[in-house]
């Protein structure tokens, strides 16, 4: 038996009040990732709650600036570190931002 | 200077292995294996070491940890690099932030191939590194004989 | 107030066979803040899937970490099985559950050396050990390999078990069950290891949620909640119950996690009485064209898989977010405040697996 889970999309504004509405729902956030696609990224929010998995899709350009969502799930700060890093995510408003230096990586990234 | 072959101690160190090594480097030291019985000791301190085991490849982050951690090691100290990664860099060697083998960053006397390198092959190499540890200590003997002689 | 000062913990310490580095902000004995940094062992292997071939990166992905190497080839082959819509034979769905349910098994065992080895328990830490040699010599039998397997491939499994096999194994864990028994109980009834582990290092149930705790870090914070209840591979037949703790101290992740030991005992044999007979692999033709998830239940928690296709034999996007991952937040917070002298044991109370965490 395979998993039924959400994929919605989501506009790049509505990031922040999507997380607040499902803080204050009791989920709890699974995992961020970035993909680069043609002429941008996905990134990819998934939650968790009540044991359901619900994924947020919500593409951008190159450099569209994002916001954070350390402030309502400070758990991210690792993911959004990792995405700037590596993918080159402009992203704002980081808590704990390691500035580019969360690998460390000796080649340079981010990758295009 | 009595015989350190008789009783090296082990500095173990994870380089960017997938940990299968290290749990193997371990399970060497627990019953089955016992390479206490060799006398060997796992230390968690580097001035304490004779033998310094490193797993995985090296990245440009831990290459300084791993030389730091060598040139704390009293002389005469032997490297064994365990597992493939460790060789050559092995499955990731094309990995963009693997650089290569141990050998890399520092000299390595003895091989020990694997994925994971099994508890035998790694109690192979250790012995294999006594060999190479006697041979270093006499000539580590010998040059400080000279060094007497000719103040 | 007293003076601040900042102590480093790692990369290289006795307690930690993998390197972490915390940068620890102690007001005299106790901690403050800690700070994380990690990529000791970062080695780009998401990045790795573009330039092998999908089948191929199964000994990728596999190495990401020996301990739970068997997990994370299948996690990878049931994502790649979703993407392309390949639906497995029953048995190897068996096989698989009988698989994971072994890796627990000797994680959960190793775990418990570790800990007890940190708390200076030695004669304990060995007698895990030897414990988990017996599960260890199981894999050899049935896969080949000690700690990296290879036994998963997309489309199925690559080794069957014969009923002998499968029949001699499960008379193998009716006797080790009773001989973990008498060490656990060592670990739940000891006073001295009680002494350290009860009341250290609380995680809130709400602190749990907000941190993104993940697997026996969050269920010991009494939240139920187990990916294997959403029915992957065979878990959907198997009757089991989520374990979870309340007291939400270091001594209830111990008790978790004992607790399922003899869980796994239990859902292996559930697994050997019901397996069907017949193949345990099919066919697999073309190349990934798509997107999916997949959530796995590994030793140390809840794993999310990602992988995206693109009809190409190299696929465009893989993604493995691994449970030390989320459990590193829940780790900053339950050193706030914690005795510097706790600190090794709080690290190993995650269990945790950097080259997982790092990739």
């Amino acid at each position: 038996m395979r998993e039924n889970y959400e994929l919605k999309i989501l506009a790049p504004d509505q990031i922040t009040i999507k997380a607040h509405s499902l803080r204050n729902k009791g989920a709890r956030l699974s995992q961020i990732c970035s993909v680069r696609t043609k002429d941008g990224f996905d990134l990819l929010y998934s939650y968790v709650l009540d044991g359901l998995f619900k994924n947020y899709k919500v593409s951008i350009d190159e450099d569209t600036p994002i916001e954070s969502i350390t402030a309502i799930f400070p758990n991210a700060f690792l993911y959004e570190n990792e995405m700037s890093e590596l993918f080159g995510i402009n992203i704002k408003y980081i808590a704990l931002d390691y500035k580019n230096k969360l690998y460390d990586i000796a080649v340079e990234t981010p990758f295009k | 200077m009595a015989k350190i072959a008789k009783s090296p101690w082990l500095l173990h160190y994870d380089g960017s292995s997938c940990n299968g090594c290290d749990i193997e480097v371990l399970a060497c030291l627990t019953p089955i294996y016992d390479v206490e019985r060799f006398g060997i000791i796992n230390t968690g301190n580097p001035k304490h070491a004779d033998i310094f085991l490193v797993t995985g490849g090296i990245n440009e982050k831990n290459k300084a940890v791993v030389k730091q951690l060598y040139d704390q090691m009293p002389e005469p100290k032997v490297v064994v690099a365990v597992g493939i990664c460790a060789c050559n860099g092995g499955v990731f060697k094309d990995a963009y932030n693997i650089i290569g083998g141990v050998d890399k960053a520092i000299p390595v006397d003895v091989y020990v191939p694997g994925c994971a390198a099994r508890p035998e092959a790694i109690i192979d190499g250790v012995v294999k590194a006594l060999g190479v540890l006697d041979e270093k200590q006499k000539a580590f003997k010998k040059a400080k004989k000279t060094k007497g002689e000719s103040k | 107030m007293s003076k601040r000062s900042i102590v480093p913990f790692g990369p290289q310490h006795p307690v930690l066979p993998e390197p972490i580095h915390l940068d620890l902000v102690l007001e005299d004995e106790k901690v403050v803040e800690a700070i994380p940094s990690i990529g000791f062992v970062h080695r780009g292997l998401e990045k790795l899937v573009e330039k092998r071939n999908f089948h191929d990166y199964m000994y990728v992905i596999e190495r990401i970490c020996g301990i739970c190497s068997f997990m994370h080839g299948m996690g990878y082959a049931e994502g790649i099985e979703r993407i392309m819509d390949v639906e497995i034979p029953d048995r190897a769905k068996y096989l698989r559950t009988i698989w994971c349910e072994m890796s627990r098994l000797h994680s959960h065992l190793l775990w418990l050396g570790l800990l007890a080895d940190a708390f200076g328990f030695e004669s304990l830490f060995m007698h895990c050990w030897r414990m988990r040699e017996t599960i260890l010599d199981m894999f050899e039998a049935s896969t080949g390999g000690r700690v990296i397997f290879s036994v998963n491939k997309i489309g199925g499994v690559l080794k069957d078990m014969d009923d002998s096999m499968l029949k001699t194994f499960v008379d193998m864990f009716d006797k080790m069950e009773e001989e973990v028994r008498q060490l656990t109980n060592v670990f739940l009834n000891d006073y001295t290891v009680a002494s350290r582990l009860k009341g250290v290092g609380i995680l809130t149930k709400e602190d749990a949620i907000l941190n993104g705790a993940v697997g026996p870090m969050m269920r010991a914070a009494g939240i139920e909640s187990d990916t294997r209840k959403l029915g992957y591979a065979a878990y959907g037949d198997i009757d089991f119950d989520i374990i979870t703790g309340k007291d939400c101290d270091s001594f209830a992740r111990c008790e978790v996690r004992i607790n399922e030991i003899f869980q796994s005992f239990s859902i292996i044999r559930q697994a050997v009485a019901k397996i069907p007979a017949g193949p345990v692999a099919v066919d697999v033709k073309g190349n990934p064209n798509g997107e999916a998830f997949v959530r796995l239940e590994q030793p140390r928690g809840e794993a999310v898989f990602y992988f995206r296709g693109d009809g190409t034999q190299f696929l465009n996007r893989a993604r493995v977010r691994t449970p030390t991952f989320a459990n590193i937040p829940s780790l900053v917070k339950i050193l706030e405040g914690c005795d510097f002298a706790d600190v090794p044991i709080l690290v190993l109370t995650i269990d945790p697996c950097v080259s997982c965490t790092e990739r």
